[in-house]
């Protein structure tokens, strides 16, 4: 579905992504980890065409860019439905407004952004992205600000979600990724270090 | 003694000049400003640094440049321009458009880059990111609004130059200031100034509320 074959990433001289090969198939559940700074939000912006990489292969079955989580997404200063509904509106997409209940934010509908917890907006901006109701899903730290509930929420949609769809995510939370990942990769100074399935990168990170 | 229909007249003329070069300024200035900051091009940093140097241009040159086209012998001489409240509508947005293009693009420069990898994934066009940009923060638009029509009405050099003062036509509140206080009608400069100084305030107060509600 999406391959990558020895792509780097250079921005004003600087290094982002060093020789990064990777098979995303259609169906998976693909989970990018790393520290600060390694690299994992620039490889998905490269794996939905965001950014285009400075060398290498890249070939995808997807034919533009994807309403994707950013980690710091838009917010209008406006109230939770319409920040829900307005990114909608550029291309008339079909919302799928279901995902206001799923996280609960019914009852934060009329209230202003700057009123909300880092927690709630995250959940809205989950809700937001789901509700675009896609075949793959690419999140940037999802989990970012969210309470241990709100994460366990987040895990069953993921893991009832990754049945028909193609999920990519970075993520710190190893005890997630674990729950949700067919597929992992941990990134270190822009290169892969680990890439395996599930017992071998686990395995490699408790020895 | 001055009668009050003029100095209503002298408002009126302030008013609609400088809402007329306001407008035009804004409007040129949300265009290239955004072109400027979210384009990459060459002499992209002179035209910057060109901008910025001009936001402090002094009145009576913006004038005198205008003057210089739109005289008989200039280059624009034909369309018969000098002292109409059109000429004192370009010297004003000479002088405005450097300052609320500077201010745009310190704006878009921060708030795009961002913006712009969310809402491209989300199939925007550049139009669309505009025009949520504008709406998301109206207060800081409306405040670049009121500081280059602050700046369009306080004003006298230019339009003095290009306007030349002519009664019931170009004479607008500091011509009328200038005018009245060398005539020794100081009471009448005092009034006048006490209105220009109100409608100062009142600007400022516009741009700290916005500031705040935003």
């Amino acid at each position: 579905m999406i391959k990558l074959e020895n792509i780097n990433y250079q921005i004003n001289q600087k290094l982002i992504l060093q020789g990064i090969n990777l098979n995303i198939e259609q169906g998976s559940t693909t989970v990018i980890m790393g520290k600060n700074g390694s690299g994992k939000s620039t490889l998905l912006k490269i794996l939905n065409q965001i950014i285009q990489p400075t060398s290498g292969l890249f070939q995808s079955s997807l034919k533009q860019p994807i309403p994707m989580l950013f980690q710091k997404p838009l917010i209008l200063k406006n109230t939770v439905k319409y920040n829900y509904q307005i990114l909608h509106k550029i291309k008339k997409f079909q919302m799928n407004t279901s995902w206001f209940d799923e996280f609960k934010l019914s009852a934060l509908e009329d209230q202003k952004m700057n009123s909300l917890s880092g927690g709630e907006k995250q959940k809205l901006f989950l809700a937001r992205l789901m509700s675009f109701d896609q075949s793959t899903i690419f999140l940037d730290e999802p989990n970012q600000s969210l309470d241990l509930e709100s994460e366990k929420l987040l895990t069953s949609l993921l893991i009832h979600e990754k049945k028909n769809k193609t999920i990519v995510l970075t993520l710190h939370d190893f005890e997630i990724a674990k729950k949700i990942g067919d597929n992992f990769i941990y990134l270190e100074n822009g290169k892969i270090l680990v890439q395996n399935s599930s017992q071998q990168f686990f395995n490699h990170f408790s020895s | 003694m001055i009668e009050l229909s003029k100095v209503l007249e002298a408002i009126s003329i302030s008013l609609h000049v400088s809402f007329v070069s306001t407008l035009f300024g804004f409007f040129l200035s949300l265009f290239f400003g955004y072109l400027i900051a979210t384009q990459e091009f060459l002499f992209k940093k002179y035209i910057v640094s060109i901008l910025g140097s001009l936001t402090s241009i002094p009145p009576v040159c913006a004038g005198l440049v205008v003057y210089l086209i739109i005289s008989r012998s200039g280059p624009l001489g034909w369309m018969e321009l000098l002292y109409t409240p059109s000429a004192m509508i370009i010297a004003q947005f000479i002088i405005i458009f450097p300052i609320m293009t500077t201010l745009i693009i310190n704006y878009i420069e921060q708030e795009y880059p961002p913006l712009k990898e969310e809402l491209l994934s989300y199939g925007a066009s550049q139009r669309d990111i505009l025009m949520l940009m504008i709406i998301n923060q109206k207060g800081i638009y409306l405040t670049i609004v009121l500081i280059g029509f602050g700046r369009a009405i306080s004003e006298y050099g230019a339009a003095a130059i290009v306007g030349g003062s002519i009664d019931h036509v170009t004479r607008n509140m500091t011509a009328m200031i200038a005018l009245e206080t060398a005539k020794g009608n100081i009471m009448i400069g005092v009034i006048l100034g006490a209105i220009l100084i109100s409608l100062s305030l009142l600007i400022s107060f516009g741009i700290n509320y916005f500031k705040k509600n935003d």
